[in-house]
């Protein structure tokens, strides 16, 4: 089993950043294969974490346009298997994700659905 | 509070604060919703704060937050993600917290089992941690008083 890097955004501001960091540990609860890196250590340029990167599928999880988790995967030469922007998926499942600190019923619920639409798309 | 010398409004009456987030270990989870904590309830009118990996991923005015707000970094461990990356790409930070260790300063531990998911468990870490970011800010206004060339 080919272990694969997820790196979710957490926003600071915004609840589709709890529901990046969410999904991220959807998957790492449920899946063997992943491991999730820190994004801020990538901002800061810690060694270890942009080596993982560019040898390991990078699956990057964003909560806004601003697409920092895929930028930073970017800048470094990382090897990005899959963008994925939670807000796209808002219009998709009609949910309404709130909080920051804690997420809401429907933010859970959509941190589940696009978990699990990243696991299918991680077995291929 | 924070009133500045000029009378005006200027960015020196709010502190920037830049968090690590660290989404691999819980200290991450604790140093994010800390750093909420204080934005949204003990001082939601002296703190700012932005998504740290916009360092990189964001434009210019992005990187001078450290120079327009006296900055403190937030850190789950010692590493200092927030605390190197700020002083390397936005400018040099006023104080730092480094949470592993303000934790065990106050003879608390995060037991092993305890997953950065667990947010319910942690938010007792975070409430900890927020009252220290919150007395780190009150310091940085206190000394930032009169403001050079504001």
């Amino acid at each position: 089993m080919e272990e694969v890097i997820v790196i979710p955004c957490s926003g600071m501001g915004k609840s589709l950043g709890s529901v990046a960091r969410e999904v991220a540990y959807n998957l790492q609860k449920s899946r063997k294969d992943v491991k999730v890196i820190c994004l801020g250590s990538l901002t800061a340029g810690v060694e270890e974490n942009i080596k993982e990167i560019k040898g390991k599928k990078v699956f990057t999880i964003d909560g806004c346009k601003l697409l920092c988790a895929q930028k930073n995967v970017e800048h470094y030469g990382g090897k990005l298997a899959e963008s994925i922007l939670t807000v796209e998926y808002l219009k998709k499942t009609g949910l309404s994700p709130k909080g920051i600190i804690e997420l809401n019923e429907d933010g859970n619920k959509l941190a589940k659905i696009i978990a699990d639409e990243i696991s299918k798309k991680i077995e291929g | 509070m924070g009133t500045c010398s000029c009378g005006g409004d200027c960015n020196k009456n709010k502190v920037g604060l830049v968090s690590c987030s660290g989404e691999e270990i819980p200290e991450g989870t604790i140093a994010r919703i800390a750093t909420r904590l204080v934005l949204e309830k003990l001082r939601p009118n002296e703190s700012v704060t932005i998504c740290f990996p916009l360092f990189i991923a964001g434009g210019e005015e992005d990187r001078n937050f450290a120079k327009n707000y006296p900055t403190i970094s937030i850190d789950g461990c010692d590493k200092y993600c927030a605390k190197k990356g700020t002083e390397k790409l936005s400018g040099k930070v006023y104080g730092s917290i480094e949470i592993r260790s303000l934790l065990a300063s106050k003879g608390l531990d995060i037991p092993k089992e305890v997953k950065p998911w667990d947010t319910p468990k942690l938010m007792e870490y975070a409430e900890v941690v927020a009252q220290s970011i919150a007395e780190k800010i009150d310091e940085v206004l206190k000394e930032n008083k009169v403001v050079e060339g504001c």
